[in-house]
């Protein structure tokens, strides 16, 4: 038989148990306190202070796409063909299907074997825009160089726009709705306007020639050839403007240089061999012969000497490609345009035979000036030039694939844009 | 992160109204001091051949006095309080025994001696999972599975803990992970539940949390990686619980809705001390490489339209070489000592595994230490407190493809004979094992379990623990003499990453729990509070272009980067319990439990997790009266537990990157959602436990679970601008699935014969699982890459892929027309629709990638008490797989039916729906182990100087019997063909371990082997 005084001390026991729980719970708030050193949050980013790291970040991410986008459209315009044995290559190799399920990314190392730049040149435009409305929405006292960082952000933007508008056969941006190319390049061509005012607001004369470059070349790709011709001749002799590469970070190195030179996959089309201007080898499509096979074991590798090293830069933007850009828009002074490019690289001057088209002889130019510049499958698409047919060198047959097909990621899960057979 | 808000309580106690605590007498033996004591000795033996029962637990009823039985089965039990008392003595694999109205008188030793009945299991069985501190399996209305692991590794060849685990329990499936010593498995249990989260049960060891991941070291091919769990040696553990789901799991919370497996190790034992040592040898081999080789071909250079063929296993060999894989030596060593006295217990042990693979640098070494003592510190106060520490060094062979002897295998190409990489994919064998991935790890397991009972109805426990892992994980490529001309490319001028970095799990857990008594009602209330913090630290290196050979250090490297990773996770959760108990044979269960977690989003405060469970001991009622029904209990419960979202993933993240001009950047990684909270599982399991003529076991469960606020990766179009750092979809986590999974879980166990000379006994495991996703909150699908998808109304991971029916080529191979299956039912996805040309077509069911099935057979015959022999089949099936190392080997045109270009299907199939070429029909049954085990007589082990002695001799992975390819004429091997182009797969067992779990690529699938174990005892 229990005794009172034992019920009373059980009870109050277990009272006492129950009451005890709620001290830790009550400050159970600082038990679930957790750090996160390896991200920056949202709110965080309303610092001015940040606003270096925004550039910084746009700008990057650009440089990193572009290479991917030099690549990938090299093997897709037959600059380049593959030599690897990878499966996420060869359907670049082949212009297949399997394109329609690449996004494409900026590897973090070096051995990474996927093609494609829809992605990355999505997250650079996104960056560079996003950046850019939330520069403007600091304090003017707060932000250094306020107009020539919005002039950046406007250039890469318009960069990112200008690649997306003329490699894809449709596009769309921040979830909306299907756009056809000419959309997405006059797109491309008002950020270009953006930019050259903010560089004249900034008087940075290589920005204002940056962005009127690609202003030129915008509408080049939309027919205005009076436009381009009017930005083309005003960007002076010798100007260049690099996405520039490092070996410090992976992800910062020239993609090109990795899949042509360090890793074998990809060889440069042999029909780039033995090119010649006047008599001499061309030296703007030095490639050489590396006596060995590429990573597939049978094809045999050339490698391009324009990207040396993993730091090589490629250029964006020139005066070189802007005289291009006014040879073809002025046709009869295409030969002129050529000759003046040719000359400061000290080749011999053009001599057209009788006949000879101006566009053609253009587009030779181009393809050699620019070659691996992220130019040639534009000029081929924009000029409905011929892709190969039949079987490539690996024996696989070609796919229907030219431009680079709008990703089913962004089709499938973009609520204004429905499936590919809807 | 801010503080997250407080948890609430519901205690379901009713105050002023409590019954008297405490079972009649009981108090009253508690409340008066002893005046004087005496002794108990006896022996406990086994009804039915009289042969002592070694460890059973013999207690004196009502007090806290008991011991265990020793090699002799004899007990003795001091300072007992003079007076009439009842021993209650307990047993695995025994019903209880008691032995009443024994008289103790003060300063004399009583005698009393209790007999067992063999009973194949027992509802008076104690299970601490899933209760708050323990309770008889009689009383919980959900299915707890109790796994005794020294009753399998006495039969089974087992070399580690997912193997002693495997499929021995309906519902558990363990996953195989590659053939490489030193991997795991992945553990599903109900099968798979969760679109995007982990489908892993929760792991604890001695009541602490632990690592159980089988993803651990260097990436190897398939992501089947070194396991965490394997790190605990199977002789250290005396048993696992299991419990399977939601239903079970709530009093694990918010993580537990995929399960809960408990490891309890080895204690101590009052008495003089027990020597254990066990060694074991064997090999491992791969069944039949060379025919599993099988050829690859090229054109014919000398007869155009013909082609050549080679087996590069066989020419390997034909041509001075090796045979690339061989027998790999595995060794285990294990010594333990446990014993005691009543006041403190101990258990010490000590084991060594040294395992080598079927190529000779993948090697397997791991030493550990172990010790688990237990004091009384007083009548009410007990203390345990256990460490381990575990040392191992793990070589893998699967790192990349160019280095991994199977992928050289499978992709090899006659073309390549003429380049020194001898037709292998490349490069040649002895550049293999130059290069070095290894996991090297100093693990330390501990915990301190606290347990007071203030009064004899009263009770409170208090664990603390850690499991504290550092790893260092390491991938060199030496420097090699031909530079980047090396069959290696770039990574010859050398390379070496170096990942380090500890995994920390914290555990603090109490409970407390009354037991009070009015008339034929027990009342069981209890309370609890769990803690659980969790910390990843890594630190990853890399150098790369070595200026000299001999340089094998990141220093060395011209070429540098570095990156470090940082993960917490917090988990505080209550929770109150109430059961009620009539007669000792009615029970019912409410419960009650509260979480809060700081993965949860800034919206959402704590989940709660409701149990209500009951459990019906039919046979013991006295209207019961079914001849050759020895036990039968209905039992059902209802209840729910979480899936919780990782760390942060309610959060917009920035991460950062090396930007422009190589300055500090940030890229968006992760878009965030502030309203995320945890999936939810709620689950009705209902079964019955029956036990006929003492001989045959029946256990059933059906189980219907549903996933609310299912946990949906909800993919965001790149134009979004949010994706991962290197690229691929970004996703936006999001609670807006909903998931059903039913099934039915068969266990049967029957002692066929039970005679000296000949005992004899089987058992079958049968499990069904199935899933459907009800709701993805308007998405159409979620594409899980080329092969699967999670859709509305299939199960995770389904295929959907386009069903060719016909097509025409021409003379050179090129696809004219190709006309496939247009699709039928409501959604257009199922099968059997009118023909459309495939341009046209869409992407139909092809069928499930999860297992839907799984099936065990055990037989188990004695002879003369002393030979026993064993086996077991093993399978599991109702899925496809898909292996991509067929599509990659068509794509480099290695395979006949690509260069002959003469087979319309193939041909279509590789242009229109290149994987379909990989798929095969993935069930299978294998003849998993046998073995035959010799006990020495006793006299004849005495003679010896042991106690003990058994000599085992095993094999596992014998055979495959059945496949669903090829039904009981499979190839033994385990080979298997698929139909399209005759391709062949290793081994349909096969599979990647991740998520989804669809499609691999070059796992080197499950070796056989063999092994002989010598187990003494002292």
């Amino acid at each position: 038989m229990t005794t009172p005084r034992l019920a009373r001390r059980g009870r109050t026991a277990l009272a006492l148990a129950l009451l005890a729980l709620h001290g830790p719970l009550a400050g159970c708030g600082g038990l679930l306190d957790v750090t996160n050193p390896n991200s920056v949050q949202e709110d965080d980013l309303a610092n001015p202070a940040l606003a270096q790291a925004l550039v910084t970040s746009a700008l990057g991410q650009f440089e990193c796409a572009y290479a991917s986008y030099v690549a990938s459209t090299g093997v897709l315009a037959g600059e380049y063909v593959n030599a690897s044995g990878w499966l996420d290559i060869n359907g670049w190799g082949w212009r297949g299907v399997e394109l329609y399920q690449i996004t494409g990314g900026c590897p973090t190392n070096r051995d990474a074997t996927g093609l494609g730049a829809y992605t990355p040149l999505q997250q650079a435009r996104y960056l560079a825009e996003s950046a850019a409305e939330r520069i403007a929405s600091y304090p003017a006292d707060q932000v250094q160089r306020r107009d020539e960082r919005l002039g950046l952000l406007a250039a890469y933007a318009g960069y990112a726009t200008l690649l997306l508008g003329e490699g894809f056969c449709e596009m769309a941006f921040d979830q909306g709705p299907l756009l056809q190319p000419r959309a997405v390049l006059a797109r491309a061509e008002s950020l270009f306007t953006r930019a050259i005012q903010h560089a004249q607001a900034a008087n940075n004369a290589p920005l204002r020639h940056l962005a009127t470059t690609g202003r030129a070349r915008a509408r080049l790709d939309q027919g205005n050839l009076a436009g381009a011709a009017a930005d083309a001749e005003q960007v002076p002799a010798g100007f260049v403007w690099n996405a520039e590469y490092s070996t410090v970070d992976p992800r910062r190195e020239n993609r090109v240089f990795n899949l042509n030179r360090r890793n074998r996959w990809l060889s440069v089309n042999p029909a780039y061999a033995d090119l010649t201007v006047g008599s001499a080898a061309d030296p703007r499509v030095a490639i050489t012969n590396s006596n060995q096979v590429g990573h597939d074991g049978t094809t045999r590798h050339w490698f391009q000497n324009k990207y040396t090293t993993a730091a090589s830069p490629i250029p964006m933007a020139s005066w070189r490609e802007a005289q291009l850009i006014l040879a073809e828009a002025r046709p009869a002074e295409a030969v002129a345009a050529i000759n003046r490019v040719r000359a400061s690289q000290g080749l011999a001057a053009l001599q057209p035979a009788a006949g000879d088209a101006p566009l053609a002889l253009v587009l030779e130019e181009r393809r050699r000036q620019l070659f691996s510049e992220g130019h040639r499958l534009n000029d081929m698409l924009r000029h409905r030039l011929p892709f190969p047919a039949g079987n490539n060198h690996k024996g696989q047959a070609y796919g229907p694939i030219t431009c680079m097909p709008l990703p089913d990621q962004e089709r499938l899960n973009n609520p204004n844009i429905g499936p590919r057979n809807s | 992160m801010r503080g997250r808000s407080t948890a609430a309580l519901l205690a379901l106690s009713v105050t002023g109204a409590l019954p008297r605590p405490g079972a009649p007498g009981r108090a009253a033996a508690q409340q008066q001091p002893p005046a004087a004591t005496g002794r108990i000795t006896g022996a406990v033996t086994d009804a039915a051949s009289g042969a002592p029962i070694e460890a059973a637990q013999v207690r004196v009823a009502g007090t806290n006095l008991g011991t265990t039985t020793n090699a002799q089965g004899r007990f003795t039990l001091p300072a007992v309080p003079a007076g009439t008392v009842t021993l209650v003595v307990r047993r695995i694999g025994y019903a209880e025994g008691t032995r009443a109205n024994v008289a103790v008188a003060a300063g004399a030793t009583a005698t009393a001696d209790v007999a067992l009945t063999q009973a194949t299991r027992t509802l008076n069985e104690v299970v601490v999972t899933g209760t708050p501190g323990g309770a008889q399996k009689r009383t919980i209305g959900n299915a707890v599975s109790t796994v005794r692991t020294d009753s399998i590794l006495a039969a089974a060849p087992v070399a580690n803990l997912n193997q002693v685990i495997g499929q021995r329990t309906p519902g558990v499936m363990m996953l195989p992970g590659t053939g490489q010593v030193g991997t795991g498995s992945a553990i599903r249990i109900r099968g798979s539940s969760s679109l995007s989260l982990s489908n892993e049960p929760l792991i604890y060891i001695d009541g602490v949390r632990m690592d159980g991941d089988a993803s651990r070291g260097p990436g190897q091919r398939g992501g089947a990686n070194v396991s965490a769990l394997n790190d605990i040696h199977p002789d250290d553990i005396e048993s696992l619980e299991i419990i399977k789901g939601p239903a079970a799991a709530t009093l694990y919370g918010t993580e537990a809705s995929n399960g809960v497996i408990q490891i309890i190790t080895k204690r101590g034992q009052s008495g003089r001390p027990q020597f254990d040592v066990s060694a074991r040898s064997g090999a491992s081999w791969l069944w039949d490489p060379e025919g599993r080789t099988g050829q690859r071909f090229m054109p014919d250079p000398a007869r155009p339209g013909q082609v050549l063929g080679f087996n590069v296993y066989r020419n390997e060999i034909e041509n001075g070489g090796g045979p690339i894989f061989g027998y790999g030596p595995m060794q285990n060593y294990s010594v333990s000592a446990r014993g005691g006295t009543n006041a403190v217990r101990y258990f010490v042990s000590g084991t060594r595994n040294d395992d080598v693979g079927v190529v000779a640098w993948n090697t397997d070494v791991q030493n550990a230490l172990r010790a688990n003592l237990e004091t009384e510190l007083s009548k009410t106060l007990q203390l345990r407190i256990g460490t381990a520490f575990i040392a191992g060094q793990t070589r893998l062979a699967q790192g990349a493809i160019a280095i991994d002897p199977f992928s050289n295998l499978v992709w090899s190409n006659p073309r390549f004979l003429v380049d020194g990489r001898r037709g292998f994919q490349s490069a040649p064998p002895e550049e293999w094992e130059k290069v070095e991935s290894r996991y090297d790890n100093d693990r330390s397991t501990s915990n301190a379990e606290l347990r007071w009972q203030p009064l004899a109805w009263m009770n409170h426990r208090l664990i603390a623990g850690v499991d504290n892992n550092a790893e260092v994980n390491t991938t060199l490529y030496p420097q090699m003499p031909e530079g980047a001309n090396h069959y290696y490319g770039a990574l010859g001028l050398g390379s070496k990453t170096v990942n380090r970095g500890t995994r920390r799990l914290l555990t603090l857990d109490y409970a407390g729990s009354a037991n009070l008594t009015r008339g034929d009602v027990v009342l069981t209330p209890s309370v609890g509070f769990q803690y659980y913090r969790t910390r990843s630290t890594f630190i990853t290196a890399s150098g790369q272009q070595f200026p000299a050979i001999p340089i094998t250090t990141v220093t060395g490297g011209s070429v540098r980067d570095a990156s470090e990773t940082f993960v917490e996770n917090a988990t505080a959760g209550v929770y109150a319990q109430q059961q009620l108990g009539w007669h000792n044979r009615r029970f019912v269960t409410v419960a009650l439990r509260a979480d809060a977690n700081s993965a949860f989003g800034e919206d959402f405060a704590a989940a709660y997790y409701p149990k209500l469970s009951a459990s019906w001991v039919l046979h013991e009622e006295p209207f019961f009266r079914v001849p050759g029904v020895d036990e039968l209990r209905f039992r059902a419960a209802w209840g729910a537990a979480g899936q919780q979202p990782a760390t942060f993933a309610a959060a917009r993240l920035y991460n950062p990157i090396v930007g422009y001009q190589n300055q500090p950047a940030i890229l968006p990684t992760a878009f965030g959602n502030p309203e995320l909270r945890p999936e939810r599982g709620e689950e009705l399991e209902v079964g019955f436990d029956l036990k006929l003529w003492n001989r045959v076991d029946v256990t059933f469960t059906r189980f219907d679970r549903i996933v609310k606020d299912a946990i949906v990766n909800r993919p965001l179009p790149p134009s979004s601008g949010f994706a991962p750092i290197t690229g691929g979809t970004g996703v936006q986590i999001v609670n807006i699935g909903r998931l059903d999974a039913w099934g039915n879980e068969l266990g049967l166990n029957t002692r066929v014969l039970g005679g000296r000379r000949l005992e004899w006994s089987v058992g079958t495991q049968l499990s069904t699982m199935r899933n459907r996703i009800r709701d993805l909150g308007g998405l159409p699908f979620i594409s899980l890459g080329t092969q699967a998808q999670n859709r509305e109304g299939y199960s995770i991971a389904d295929l959907f892929m386009l069903h060719i029916r016909r097509a025409t080529i021409d003379s050179v191979g090129r696809v004219l027309s190709a006309t496939c299956d247009g699709g039928t039912g409501a959604d257009g996805l199922q099968p059997g629709g009118a023909d459309v040309p495939c341009a046209q077509a869409r992407q139909l069911f092809l069928g499930r990638s999860q297992p839907t099935w799984t099936f065990g057979f055990d037989n188990n015959v004695t002879l003369w008490q002393r030979l026993r022999l064993y086996a077991r089949v093993e399978g599991n099936g109702g899925h496809k797989q898909v292996n991509t190392e067929i599509r990659a080997t068509h794509n480099q045109s290695t395979s006949e039916a690509v260069l002959r270009r003469d087979n319309p299907i193939l041909q279509a199939t590789r242009i229109l729906e290149n994987d379909r070429t990989g798929v095969y029909e993935a069930g299978f049954l294998r003849l998993r182990e046998v073995s035959a085990t010799f006990d020495l007589a006793e006299n004849t082990a005495r003679r010896l100087g042991v106690r003990r002695a058994s000599i085992s001799a095993g094999m596992r992975n014998v055979a495959m019997l059945w496949t669903a390819q090829h039904g009981w004429s499979t190839p033994r091997s385990g080979m298997v063909r698929e139909p399209i182009a005759n391709m062949i797969t290793w081994d349909p067992e096969v599979r990647a371990v991740g998520q989804a779990e669809v499609g691999y690529q070059t796992v080197m699938p499950p070796t056989a082997s063999a092994t002989l174990a010598v187990r003494l005892s002292f």
